[in-house]
């Protein structure tokens, strides 16, 4: 709490300031916003370039930019990647506020393009292990069944590892699934999948960018060991009213965005929903034809309001859900609330200000609907927080990002409430938990001479937990010793830590650079488990007396170079990364409804290492990457294989992504992508023994072999119907994909079991997905 | 409660494909296999000695003759003999509640020792055979047939774990015994019902086909009150064989009482019965 004042007073410091700042030099701050022309959608990370000076500075995430230089004419160039560049020339005498608004380069636009800023912006920015997705070019990748899907493409880069075809995790550079923060618009999804991992939760179009960071993650992030996918929401056409669908065999979606108030106020409404018996027909078994209900639906909206130069409102909200079950039998379901509320203030053209109170909601529920068996289990996780964060552009040379996140989380883990006429099973209630998560951070971006970028920055974390709670204690060997009980709003444990965050960008040339990062992470928060790739059951624990917070010490170094002026992107980049405290359980340990849970639980440390090769080619009529990553994850836990090291869930020693699109001619795109991996690490048996008259399992070592090779073929095809002129209100295009072209069945789960029709032991693979095509029709009409 | 929502689960999402693949795997040594009970019941009770195989081993497991294997309750000790191959008899006793009882296996120059403290019997009320709905999977529709129901107050107090089987006699035919594997059995403790009684007794077995009841049927349930070490060995097999693909927790080892690394449980269940006939 402390430090939050300590923080807030010293910002007031530096804000209440900024006039001495100019008094005393001879320099002055030009800023604005860059936007679309067409839709007013803010530019993320668009450049602003000084010709005179030879320098530069990119917006932020709100399309704000600042740069303080001596009062002078100059040339001023607005660009970004897909857009005409704007150029003006600026009587600089004063500090002066100029906006710009970018028409696209649409009808040049090359098919698949991964950046949306400046072409060398890979060799420039001193930021390593992060890619920029935007919505629009991702469009063209072949999708499962005719969905776009951001959570697919990334596991199309280097260094992110499907969790499986029926998961719903990923792994980033061999971390755990439950090791990746994903935002949307600055609210944490716990469970970013629909329908186990088939699809995101993510709607193509409400979606306007993603950022993933692998390493080097910046000081403005924590809480989560490996990664961040920051997901932006598109903030609505405020020019005109637009709409935009599809109608295809798994899923339709809507779209209606347009202004209120034209250029001040904008809103965007998107929605889209499966039907549950066309994706059951796809399915090989019979029975479930008739009884089963499986669809899933996500909503969002957002209203955007630009009250002066000065100050923009957002508010966003996000809401989705799963059903499935079989009518009377039983019915399982999940989903997510999440709703944002921002604030940007721009005080004095230097500072750029971001307030945020985000809320988010997690849950999950099961049971039978009727009948003397009735009963319910719903559990939840619930955040509360508030953000501010602020840009401040010192100098060109220096650019300084500070602030702070305070969340309150409550975590309901389960609560079990049988039917009024069920009366065989007791109401089950296990106790709310209750944290307190801060953050507060401040770091510069520093250009040191003509080769050298360096951001640096530092991070301080707390998390502490809150009564009213009763915990339960274990001795050194896991057994339950007794419990000890907290009143309501005790604080009554709490961890700290301190996070240090660095990059260096060295360029060699105009075309080549090294770069090198370190990052510490905190995790307070751990995933319970009981699959390899994650379930909507998983359970989220808190760190407590009973589970340390999870660490991770990250270092990468990469050699980044652009060949053919900037036509193709190559880079090489190896990491190593330390973790302490990752999770496992006890053998046989029961993940569901166990209140004793965290003494079956053991942690341990972790290590991973490997090294990322990637190729792009961006410009031409052929475009697409060909990604390969080389790694290793090992895990070392007392309890568990004998206290020897064994491979990670994680481990994948080799994966491969070759992704290419080309563009026929004007209305046809077409598009391919292979995937390789080798399988994930399992348990064999090394023997058997017979007990109540049938077969049982003897194991060894723990993940001793791996599961069959996984590797698949997916092919699309973009026809834009009609004449697809640019003036046009109304265009159309069909979308075909095939997932898995050649029908592999690549295997989900290994099991050993007795097949009970021979008696013998056999190996059995459950495989979910062979050959399945699509059609997707896509409409805009504005 | 736990073991209804996977079987909920796994139902539902059998609706993926499963195939069986050639998958080399590595072999360990041999190791004993004891499988034996005593119980509350006047009987000759039976320990089987088998040995433990590779996984893919192609007959069924050898069995372990010429042992020599003892049975004693702290006081007294009895000498198994072994009647036929692999099956090892006492002579008739019958096992009394609140004692431990261990068991002694010398095979091959290795003494092997197992104990299990035998829980005092739960006495059941009655059993009803009443009608209800099924789903028959093959025709897709609702079918009428028999389901039990026993009626009994759970004992308050946790830590109380069963084990549940029934005989059929029909008219014309000897006793058959419906629950022979453990597949077959019904296995629970009172996590989630300490203490309770429903009005409409438990439902213990369902969808069994009318046909395999008809009228003037003899049903015995029996009863199995067991210890926590046999409950947790039993819900181990559960887990590690009953595997859905989707849910499944990592694989782990089955957690028996017999020493030296030996495989398998000796346990010690106090049995009640009670029966009724099909009207």
């Amino acid at each position: 709490m402390k430090y939050i004042l300590l923080f807030i007073f010293s910002s007031t410091f530096i804000l209440a300031n900024p006039n001495k700042v100019k008094a005393q030099n001879d320099k002055v701050t030009l800023s604005g916003y860059l936007k679309d022309k067409e839709t007013g959608e803010d530019l993320i990370g668009a450049t602003v370039y000084i010709q005179e000076l030879k320098s530069g500075v990119a917006a932020n995430v709100y399309g704000f930019y600042s740069v303080t230089i001596p009062k002078g004419v100059y040339t001023v160039e607005f660009s970004y990647l897909g857009y005409i560049t704007d150029t003006q020339k600026v009587d600089l005498q004063q500090n002066m506020t100029i906006s710009a608004e970018l028409g696209s380069n649409a009808t040049k636009l090359d098919a698949v393009e991964v950046i949306g800023e400046a072409e060398n912006k890979n060799i420039e920015t001193v930021r390593m292990s992060t890619v920029n997705l935007k919505m629009e070019s991702i469009k063209k990748i072949p999708a499962l069944m005719g969905e776009v899907d951001l959570l697919r493409v990334i596991q199309l880069l280097p260094g992110v590892q499907s969790g499986g075809e029926g998961s719903t995790g990923f792994y980033v550079r061999g971390g755990g699934i439950d090791q990746n923060l994903i935002l949307l618009d600055g609210a944490p999804v716990y469970n970013p999948a629909h329908l186990f991992g088939f699809f995101s939760v993510f709607n193509q179009d409400a979606i306007k960018s993603a950022d993933l960071y692998k390493g080097g993650i910046p000081a403005k992030f924590g809480g989560r060991l490996s990664s961040v996918l920051d997901v932006r929401m598109n903030d609505g056409n405020s020019k005109k009213l637009t709409v935009k669908g599809g109608i295809g065999i798994l899923a339709s979606r809507l779209t209606i965005e347009g202004p209120i108030v034209k250029d001040k106020v904008s809103f965007i409404v998107s929605g889209r929903r499966t039907y549950a018996d066309l994706f059951l027909l796809a399915l090989p078994k019979d029975d479930l034809r008739r009884t089963g209900v499986l669809n899933f639906y996500d909503l969002s909206g957002k209203v955007n309001w630009k009250v002066n130069d000065k100050n923009r409102l957002y508010i966003s909200a996000y809401t989705g859900r799963d059903n499935l079950g079989s009518t009377d039998f039983f019915k399982l379901g999940w989903g997510n609330i999440t709703t944002t509320t921002r604030w940007n203030h721009v005080f004095s053209d230097k500072v750029f200000s971001n307030l945020s109170l985000l809320y988010s909601n997690y849950d999950y529920s099961l049971g039978v609907p009727s009948g003397p068996n009735e009963f319910t289990w719903k559990s939840k996780i619930i955040n509360y927080s508030i953000k501010n964060d602020y840009n401040y552009y010192l100098n060109p040379k220096n650019t300084v990002e500070f602030g702070f996140i305070s969340t309150y989380h409550n975590f309901k883990p389960a609560e079990v409430i049988p039917g009024s006429e069920n009366d065989a099973f007791n109401e089950l209630k296990f106790f709310d938990r209750y944290a307190w998560e801060n953050g507060i951070y401040i770091a510069n971006k520093q250009r040191i001479g003509a080769r050298l970028t360096a951001e640096y920055g530092l991070r301080f974390s707390t998390f502490s937990n809150i009564g009213k709670d009763t915990i339960y204690t274990f001795d050194e060997d896991h057994n339950l010793t007794g419990y000890e009980a907290y009143g309501s709003g005790d604080i009554y444990n709490t961890f700290t830590g301190l996070e240090p965050r660095l990059g260096l960008k060295y360029s060699l040339d105009d075309v080549s650079s090294v770069k090198a990062s370190y990052n510490r992470m905190n995790q307070y928060l751990l995933l319970a488990t009981n699959t390899t790739g994650g379930a909507p059951l998983d359970i989220w624990m808190p760190s407590g007396k009973n589970l340390k917070p999870g660490i991770a010490d990250q270092v990468a170094v990469g050699y980044f170079r652009n060949f053919k002026k900037n036509m193709f992107e190559t880079s090489v980049e190896g990491y190593y990364k330390w973790m302490q405290n990752q999770v496992d359980f006890a053998d046989n340990a029961q993940i569901l409804l166990n209140k004793q849970l965290e003494g079956d639980v053991r942690q341990g440390k972790g290590w991973a290492y490997g090294a990322e090769f990637y190729v792009k080619k961006q410009k031409g009529k052929l475009t697409g990457w060909v990604s390969y990553t080389l790694s290793w994850s090992y895990r070392q836990m007392k309890g568990i294989n004998n206290g020897k090291k064994f491979f990670s869930p994680a481990h994948r020693n080799n994966n491969i992504a070759i992704v290419m699109s080309y563009a026929l001619n004007k209305k046809l795109d077409i598009s391919a992508n292979w995937v390789y991996s080798n399988g994930a690490p399992i348990t064999t048996p090394t023997g058997r023994f017979e007990y109540g008259g049938q077969i049982n399992p003897v194991y060894a070592d723990r993940n001793d072999a791996k599961m069959p090779d996984y590797h698949r073929l997916d092919l699309g095809l973009d026809w834009k119907l009609g004449k697809n002129r640019e003036t046009k209100r109304f265009n159309h295009s069909l979308n075909f994909s095939i997932y898995n072209l050649y029908n592999r069945k690549n295997a989900y789960t290994l099991n050993f079991v007795e097949d009970k029709s021979t008696g013998t032991a056999v190996a059995q693979k459950t495989y979910l997905f062979g050959f399945l095509p699509s059609v997707t029709w896509n409409f805009t009409w504005k | 409660m736990k073991n209804l929502i996977y079987l909920f689960v796994l139902t539902f999402l059998m609706s993926s494909c499963t195939e069986n693949i050639d998958f080399d795997l590595n072999s360990e040594k041999s190791r004993l296999v004891v499988e034996g009970e005593i119980t509350t019941g006047k009987a000759k009770h039976v320990v089987k000695l088998t040995q433990s195989t590779s996984y893919y081993y192609s007959e069924e497991a050898p069995l372990v003759t010429n042992a020599a294997v003892s049975l004693s309750d702290g006081t007294n000790s009895w000498t198994l003999t072994e009647e036929k191959p692999g099956y090892y008899y006492t002579p008739e006793i019958i096992g009394q509640p609140n004692l431990t009882y261990t068991l002694s296996v010398n095979d091959n120059g290795t003494t092997y020792s197992a104990s299990d403290f035998m829980v005092a019997p739960v006495i059941a009320d009655s059993l009803a055979v009443v009608v209800t709905e099924s789903f028959d999977q093959e025709k897709n529709i609702l079918v009428d047939a028999y389901s039990l129901f026993l009626f009994v107050e759970e004992p308050v107090g946790l830590g109380d774990n069963y084990i549940w089987k029934y005989w059929l006699k029909t008219p014309d035919s000897a006793w058959k015994n419906m629950t022979p594997n453990f597949e077959d059995w019904v296995v629970a403790n009172d996590e989630y019902v300490d203490g309770n009684a429903p009005e409409g007794g438990w439902e213990l077995f369902a969808d069994i086909p009318l046909e395999e009841m008809p009228t003037g049927t003899q049903v015995r349930l029996e009863m199995y009150k067991i210890s926590t070490p046999y409950y947790d060995f039993l819900n181990a097999i559960a887990l590690q064989t009953q595997r859905s693909g989707f849910f499944d927790g990592p694989p782990a080892n089955i957690p028996g009482n017999i020493s030296e690394g030996a495989l398998g449980f000796f346990s010690s269940s106090a049995v009640d019965s009670v029966s009724t006939v099909v009207k």
